[in-house]
C-alpha cells in the first residue's frame, strides 16, 4: 500500500517558479499517521528499511542526528557567519568608501550569496518563519518589483537613517539578496558608490546588510539545540508542532530534496537554456552569481542526500553520487567560462552548450530521485500545497 | 449529445486562442464523439444516497486526472477521465445534474448525472472565454452558472448554460470584476454570489497572474431573474492584494469567503471573512459599500503557517471551516462568534465539506480531503482518518 501510495506521489511536480510560498511543515494528522505507521508495520516502510540496513546509519533516527548536527545546523551556522562578516564589511565600507572596501564588499556579498545558496532549499524551521524565503530573496522578480520598489524608497529616503526595524516593516522585496545586489553591482554601481557623493546609498548598504544578519542570526538560533524544532526531530512525539515520529521527520527532508531540485531545474537552470534563455531571467545576474548559486543549491540537495545517508539506505548511494558529480563538472566548466553572454549580449553559444548538458544531467537526478529514492525509501511529497488555485 | 459537441467544438476562437483551440481539439479528438466512458467503479446510486455522495477532482498519475465520486465511507462509486486537471465541481440534489470545471485557464467542463456518471459529456468554452474553475447550478438545477473570463476584455463573466439542453450557452452575465472565481447560490433566494478575485490572466500567459500591482477584488452579488446587480463589496485599499477566491452560503444567507494574499508584506490581515447577503443587498440599495462585510483576524501565527494562502471554505453548522493546503492546516471559526474554534495539521489538506444525511443537514461533522489520498473527518472536534486512496485529491470536495 505504501509502495503504491508513493508511486503515485512520485509524479508531483512543481510546475510553478514562485516556490518562495512553498511551505514544507510537514505535519499530518494523528489518524493519518496512525494508518501510516499501521502500514508501515504491517508492511513494507522506510522504518523496516531502516532496520534492514547494514552499513551506515542503522535507524531513520540517526539519520536524522546525523542530518541535523552534520548538514542543517552547520550550514545555518555558516550562513550566519557570513552575513554577520557581510554585515562588517558594509560597515568598513561606509566607515571608509574607498577602492579596496569596496571590493571586499563584492567579496563577502558573493560569499553571502553562496551561504545563502547553501541554505536556500533547506525549507524547514525558522527559514520558514515571517516569510522570510521572500525576504531573503525575492525572486523570480518577472515585474520588476525590486527595482520599482527600491527606485521610491531612494527618492523617499533624504537623509533619514533607516533603522532595522523600519527595514523589516518593508516590503519583502526590499529585504534581501536582489535588493542589496541592485545597490552594489547596478548600474554605474562603483563609480557611484566609490565616490560616496552619495550618503543615502551607504545607509540603505548598512539597513539592508544589517537586517539580512539579523534575519540570518534569527534563522540560525533556530538550530539551537534546546529550540522545540531541534527537540522535536531528535525525539518526534505526538502533540509537537513539528515532526510527531521519524517519519514525518524524513518525509521533510525529501520532500525539500525533490522540491528542491524540481526548483534548481525548473527555474534557475530553465533561464538559461531554450529558444529563451536570457541571462537576465537568472538569478542575481548582476553580480554574475547566476551559476555559482546554482553549484551551491545543488551541492546542498547532493549533501541532503547523499551525506544524510539516505541514498545509501536507498541504495542508491553510487547512482547518485556519480549524476551529482557529473552535474558537478557541467557547473564548474560553465563557471570557468570566461563569459557566459557574448557581445551581443546573447548567452554564449558555449554557455547555451553547457546549459543544456547541466539540464540533462539534473533531469536524471530528479527522475532517479522520483522513480526510485522516494519510492525505496517510502515517502512521499505534497500536491495541494505545491500547486493550488 | 454529440450535436451538442460538435456544435461547440466547431465554434470559432479568436486569433489569440488558435494555437490553443488547435490542441484541445486534438485531445478532444482522442475521446469518442459522445465522450461516453465506461467508470471503472460501479456507479448506480438510488436516489436514498442523494446527500451521501461527494465529487472531487484527483490525480492518479502524471497527467492522469479524474473526476470522482465517492460515499460517506470514503468508497469510490465512480471516477470519470479528464482531459486535464479539474478544480471545482457543482451538483444539483434532486435533478442529479453534476458537472466539473476544468482547472483555470479551463478549456473544459464535464457534465454528467450522478446517477450515470460513466456517461458523461465534454463541453468547451465559447471563442473569447476560458472557465475559471467553479459554477453553480440554479435552485432548479436547470441552469448551470459559470466563471469564465473574457480575456480580451480583462473582464469577469458567468456563463449561463441551459442543463435542460445539454448544457448550451444561453447567455453570459457581467460580474463586474476581473478574475471571477468561484460563485455560490443564495439557499431558497434568486441570488449569486460571485468572488471576483481581482486577477487578470489570459490564455497566452497560462497562469501568470497580469495586474498583482493594481488588482482590485470584489464580492459581486446577481439577481439571476434580472441579471442585474443587488450587491457589491469591495475591499479596502489596504487589503486590495487579497485575492477572494472561495465562497461558501449557509442557509441563513451568510457568505463566508477565503482569499489568498499576493503581496509581498509579512502580514496579510483580511484572508477570511464573511458578508450578510441581506445587509449587502440593503446596503447597496442605499449606496453603501461594505456594510455587513466582516473581516476575521488570523493570528499572525496562523496567517504565517498558511502562508497567507487559504485554499477552500465550507460553511458547516455552526461553522465555517477553512483549509490551508500550503500550511497544512484545516480550522473552524465560529459564525457567531468569529473566534477561531479548532485548529488541525492535515498535511496537503483542501478539499473541505460537510458530513450529512438528507434528514441531517445541520450536522457539525467535517470531511477534509488531501493531496495525500486521505479522506478524513472532523466530528465532535476530533480529527480521524476515514480512508486512503490511491489518489491525489485536488482542491475542493462537494457534497453532491
Amino acid at each position: 500500500m505504501i509502495l503504491e501510495r508513493v508511486a503515485r506521489s512520485l509524479h508531483s511536480s512543481i510546475s510553478l517558479c514562485d516556490y518562495r510560498l512553498f511551505s514544507l511543515r510537514m505535519r499530518p494528522s494523528t489518524a493519518l499517521l496512525k494508518k501510516f505507521l499501521l502500514s508501515a508495520l504491517l508492511s513494507f516502510s522506510s522504518a523496516a528499511l531502516f532496520a534492514g540496513t547494514k552499513e551506515g546509519p542503522a535507524t531513520a533516527a540517526s539519520v536524522i542526528e546525523h542530518t541535523l548536527t552534520t548538514i542543517y545546523q552547520p550550514a545555518f551556522a555558516e550562513f550566519a557567519k557570513l552575513a554577520k562578516v557581510h554585515d562588517e564589511a558594509a560597515q568598513a565600507y561606509c566607515d571608509n568608501p574607498a577602492d579596496n572596501t569596496f571590493a571586499q564588499l563584492h567579496k563577502e556579498f558573493k560569499s553571502l550569496v553562496a551561504g545563502f545558496s547553501a541554505i536556500e532549499l533547506y525549507r524547514i524551521g525558522a527559514l520558514l518563519d515571517d516569510n522570510r524565503p521572500n525576504r531573503f530573496f525575492y525572486w523570480p522578480d518577472k515585474r520588476r518589483v525590486v527595482e520599482r520598489q527600491l527606485r521610491t524608497l531612494l527618492i523617499g529616503l533624504t537623509n533619514k537613517t533607516l533603522s532595522i526595524d523600519e527595514m523589516s516593516q518593508k516590503s519583502v522585496a526590499l529585504q534581501g539578496l536582489p535588493a542589496l545586489e541592485r545597490l552594489l553591482f547596478g548600474e554605474n554601481a562603483t563609480q557611484r558608490l566609490i565616490s560616496a557623493s552619495d550618503k543615502i546609498d551607504c545607509q540603505l548598504i548598512l539597513a539592508f546588510a544589517d537586517n539580512m544578519n539579523t534575519m540570518a542570526v534569527s534563522v540560525d538560533a533556530g538550530w539551537d539545540a534546546d529550540t522545540l524544532l531541534v527537540q522535536s526531530l531528535l525525539r518526534p512525539e505526538s502533540g509537537s508542532d513539528y515532526f510527531r515520529n521519524d517519519n514525518e521527520v524524513l518525509r521533510s527532508i525529501v520532500t525539500q530534496i525533490v522540491v528542491g531540485i524540481d526548483i534548481v531545474l525548473n527555474c534557475k537552470i530553465a533561464a538559461l537554456h531554450g529558444d529563451d534563455a536570457d541571462i537576465k531571467k537568472a538569478p542575481l545576474w548582476r553580480s554574475e552569481q547566476s551559476v555559482s548559486m546554482i553549484s551551491h543549491n545543488l551541492e546542498s540537495l547532493r549533501t541532503l542526500t547523499i551525506e544524510s545517508g539516505l541514498a545509501e539506505v536507498a541504495n542508491l548511494e553510487n547512482e547518485l553520487s556519480f549524476e551529482f558529480r557529473t552535474a558537478v563538472e557541467m557547473l564548474r566548466k560553465l563557471e570557468a567560462l570566461p563569459d557566459l553572454i557574448d557581445e551581443y549580449g546573447n548567452l554564449s553559444t558555449e554557455a547555451q552548450s553547457l546549459a543544456r548538458a547541466l539540464l540533462a544531467v539534473v533531469s536524471g537526478i530528479k527522475e532517479t530521485l522520483n522513480d526510485r529514492f522516494t519510492q525505496t525509501l517510502g515517502i512521499s511529497a505534497g500536491f495541494n500545497s505545491e500547486d493550488g488555485d | 449529445m454529440t450535436q451538442s459537441l460538435k456544435k461547440l467544438s466547431s465554434r470559432s476562437f479568436s486569433r489569440r486562442g488558435l494555437s490553443r483551440r488547435g490542441l484541445l481539439k486534438s485531445v478532444v479528438s482522442a475521446f469518442p464523439p459522445i465522450t461516453a466512458f465506461l467508470s471503472e467503479v460501479s456507479a448506480s446510486f438510488d436516489d436514498s444516497q442523494a446527500g451521501c455522495l461527494y465529487i472531487s477532482g484527483a490525480r492518479r498519475a502524471a497527467d492522469e486526472y479524474l473526476a470522482v465520486v465517492f460515499d460517506e465511507r470514503g468508497e469510490l462509486r465512480a471516477r470519470v477521465p479528464l482531459l486535464a486537471r479539474a478544480h471545482g465541481a457543482a451538483s444539483h440534489r434532486y435533478t442529479h445534474r453534476a458537472c466539473i470545471f476544468a482547472r483555470r485557464p479551463g478549456m473544459f467542463l464535464n457534465t454528467f448525472d450522478l446517477r450515470q456518471p460513466s456517461m458523461h459529456m465534454v463541453n468547451i468554452p465559447v471563442s473569447g472565454r476560458h472557465f475559471y474553475g467553479h459554477g453553480t447550478y440554479s435552485e432548479n438545477g436547470d441552469f448551470l452558472y459559470a466563471t469564465e473570463n473574457d480575456y480580451e476584455s480583462a473582464r469577469g463573466v458567468l456563463g449561463i448554460y441551459d442543463a435542460t439542453k445539454d448544457y448550451q450557452r444561453i447567455g453570459e452575465l457581467d460580474t463586474a470584476g476581473v478574475g471571477p472565481h468561484e460563485v455560490v447560490r443564495v439557499p431558497g433566494a434568486p441570488l449569486l454570489v460571485i468572488a471576483n478575485g481581482g486577477i487578470q490572466t489570459h490564455p497566452d500567459s497560462g497562469r501568470d497572474k497580469l495586474n498583482i500591482e493594481t488588482m482590485q477584488p470584489s464580492l459581486t452579488l446577481i439577481d439571476t431573474r434580472t441579471g442585474k446587480i443587488v450587491g457589491r463589496h469591495v475591499l479596502p485599499d489596504e487589503l486590495h492584494q487579497v485575492s477572494i477566491r472561495h465562497l461558501a452560503c449557509s442557509d441563513d444567507g451568510d457568505v463566508w469567503f477565503a482569499g489568498q494574499y499576493e503581496g509581498g508584506s509579512p502580514v496579510a490581515p483580511g484572508l477570511v471573512g464573511s458578508i450578510s447577503v441581506a445587509q449587502s443587498v440593503q446596503s447597496f440599495a442605499a449606496g453603501q459599500s461594505r456594510k455587513g462585510l466582516v473581516l476575521i483576524d488570523l493570528p499572525a501565527s496562523m496567517q504565517s503557517q498558511a502562508s497567507h494562502y487559504i485554499s477552500s471554505v465550507a460553511v458547516i453548522g455552526a461553522h465555517a471551516v477553512f483549509t490551508a493546503s500550503k500550511g497544512g492546516m484545516t480550522f473552524k471559526v465560529n459564525r457567531l462568534t468569529h473566534e477561531i474554534d479548532q485548529s488541525y495539521s492535515i498535511m496537503d489538506c483542501s478539499g473541505v465539506a460537510g458530513i450529512s444525511v438528507r434528514a441531517q443537514r445541520d450536522t457539525d461533522g467535517v470531511l477534509v480531503t488531501s493531496g495525500t489520498g486521505d479522506i478524513l473527518i472532523i466530528k465532535d472536534d476530533e480529527l480521524r482518518s476515514l480512508t486512503w486512496h490511491n489518489l491525489q485529491w485536488d482542491n475542493h470536495v462537494y457534497q453532491a
